[in-house]
């Protein structure tokens, strides 16, 4: 009594939690309260722990360049004296307002269009040459299009963000209405829900999942598109800083940098999956 | 004689078949007549159009000629005037058993607190007291079809239309459902069109038990089924009810029963 759906959503997102943020929970998670210092607690601890020693004795005994690849306490320093300097809360505010207004846009947008998409057959077929084009196009290649088009500031960085979650959240939504189980349809037109009914009670709860793991795939797709985008081609930005200092062969600085772009992507995909569980509580445990 | 709660009428079903192209003629000239308060089964083979049947009686597919009344009006113009409870539970598993249980209510526009309110006793009816508010993957196969009665009993109906509601259940919580359905149907005192393959359940059921032939679909038989109610399951073990499930028996395996070949003409025994 499974549907598809429910589990094609659970699988997908909980390789994107693996992949991402590398936690695995049991599936005895919350029945069973582990103990503080269980093998997996210890093993994860150590491998951290582990690999931070290792790195830092390295960089002092001279065994690496610490010109290439710097140290964590250098690092940890790094991040101390940027977080003093205005410069790097101009370049933070870049790339937020970047990422918020771009993706703001993609989920705005993104979701009604795959709602229609999903609902409406024939559009869908009209679309979906498009749709597929942009879909398998690395989006990265437009950038020396955008910057033509949107300049060095920040438009050409949120037409990026945009364009990468966009198609992600209108696929993700429009797989979500496809899967509405026929006999859900059946359900509804027999106890005469009318449109709107259906909408709220079947349609978007069936959806909803969907939305949201499409979304987790592409908080990280939006990463990648801010920092290519500074990268490449702007005046501010953490991606910009990541730039100056690799070019002036700063490798803590931008280990630090790189250091916030994971810490954005960690934080938001908590964010989406504290919100996941919170919308899935109906689903039966899925075993993570 | 009280007025029919459902009538159909020289019912024909015929539909192409997406993958081969074909026409398939599914149900050929069916009459069909409930009265109220009857306990009715159409049984028939696999594949018969009986459960198409009932999806015509509810509205859900229209025949292609032919019309089925409920109290007079037509399922595609009436008001809903008929309950369905369906195949595989088909409840939504995103809603409590509470509120699917008022989901038809809901839907006739009922506001949810007072839908919620009024499916309740319909739960306390079926047994489910105590599990409001547990979603429908925590219920066991049995519970979940309980529900599926609930919902459709909660908008108080003309008619029950159930459409093998036990096929997927193990072989003794079929037979603890049935005693339990005619139960509640007495209770309710409803009106209920059942549709099954299994002969003995159609027969420990029912008032009246209409055999169809396999495809397409006609009716061979009208048996009435006169053991006194109420009954229990012991009733299966009596000579009167192993004759007559004999005797549908044979109408299902009678040469031309099973034929495939569109019939010349439909007779009803």
């Amino acid at each position: 009594m499974v549907d598809v759906g429910a589990d094609e959503t659970a699988t997908m997102s909980s390789t994107l939690e693996d992949a991402e943020t590398g936690d695995s929970q049991n599936a005895d998670g919350a029945a069973v309260r582990r103990r503080f210092f269980d093998e997996q607690r210890v093993l994860v601890a150590g491998s951290v722990i582990g690999f931070l020693t290792l790195w830092e004795v390295a960089s002092r005994q001279g065994w690496i360049r610490d010109l290439f690849f710097s140290s964590p306490s250098a690092v940890f320093m790094a991040a101390i004296r940027e977080v003093q300097r205005a410069s790097f809360w101009w370049d933070f505010r870049v790339s937020a307002l970047e990422f918020t207004v771009g993706f703001s846009l993609a989920i705005i947008l993104g979701i009604p269009i795959g709602l229609i998409l999903g609902w409406f057959r024939k559009l869908e077929y009209f679309w979906d040459p498009w749709l597929s084009f942009m879909y398998a196009t690395p989006r990265i290649t437009y950038i020396p299009l955008l910057v033509t088009w949107f300049g060095l500031g920040l438009t050409s960085k949120m037409a990026l963000v945009f364009a990468g979650p966009f198609f992600t959240i209108v696929i993700g939504t429009l797989e979500g209405v496809r899967t509405v189980p026929s006999k859900y349809l059946d359900v509804s037109r027999s106890f005469g829900a009318n449109h709107w009914q259906f909408f709220k009670t079947i349609l978007l709860p069936n959806t909803v999942p969907f939305i949201l793991a499409s979304m987790r795939l592409a908080v990280g797709i939006g990463i990648v598109a801010i920092v290519l985008g500074e990268m490449y081609a702007s005046q501010a930005g953490i991606g910009n800083l990541l730039m100056t200092a690799a070019n002036n062969l700063q490798a803590d600085r931008v280990l630090f940098a790189v250091l916030i772009f994971t810490m954005m992507g960690v934080g938001l995909s908590k964010v989406l999956q504290t919100i996941e569980k919170r919308v899935a509580q109906w689903k039966p445990e899925q075993g993570r | 004689m009280a007025e029919p709660v459902l009538e159909a009428s020289a019912v024909r079903m015929e539909y192409v078949n997406a993958r081969t192209g074909r026409s398939v003629l599914a149900i050929e000239d069916l009459n069909v007549v409930v009265e109220p308060e009857q306990f009715v089964t159409i049984v028939g083979p696999s594949g018969c159009g009986k459960s198409t049947f009932l999806k015509i009686a509810d509205g859900l597919l229209s025949p292609t000629s032919g019309r089925i009344t409920i109290n007079g009006e037509d399922v595609k113009s009436a008001p809903r005037s008929r309950g369905m409870v369906f195949q595989d539970a088909s409840l939504l598993p995103w809603f409590t058993v509470l509120a699917n249980a008022a989901y038809g209510l809901q839907c006739q526009g009922v506001p949810r607190e007072e839908a919620r309110e009024r499916a309740r006793p319909v739960l306390d009816m079926v047994g489910l007291t105590g599990f409001e508010d547990s979603y429908p993957h925590e219920l066991s196969g049995g519970m979940q079809q309980r529900v599926n009665v609930a919902r459709a009993l909660a908008i108080d109906p003309e008619i029950l239309l159930m459409d093998e509601p036990f096929a997927a259940l193990d072989a003794q919580t079929r037979e603890l459902m049935q005693s339990e359905l005619l139960d509640i149907w007495q209770k309710a005192n409803k009106t209920v069109l059942f549709v099954t393959h299994q002969i003995d359940e159609a027969v420990f059921l029912s008032d009246r038990v209409l055999v169809m032939s396999a495809r397409p679909g006609r009716l061979i038989a009208d048996i009435t089924v006169d053991i006194p109610r109420p009954r229990d399951l012991r009733v299966k073990r009596e000579p009167k009810f192993v004759d007559l499930n004999a005797q549908v028996w044979d109408l299902l395996h009678a040469p031309g029963a099973a034929d495939d070949r569109p019939g010349e003409a439909s007779y009803v025994g």
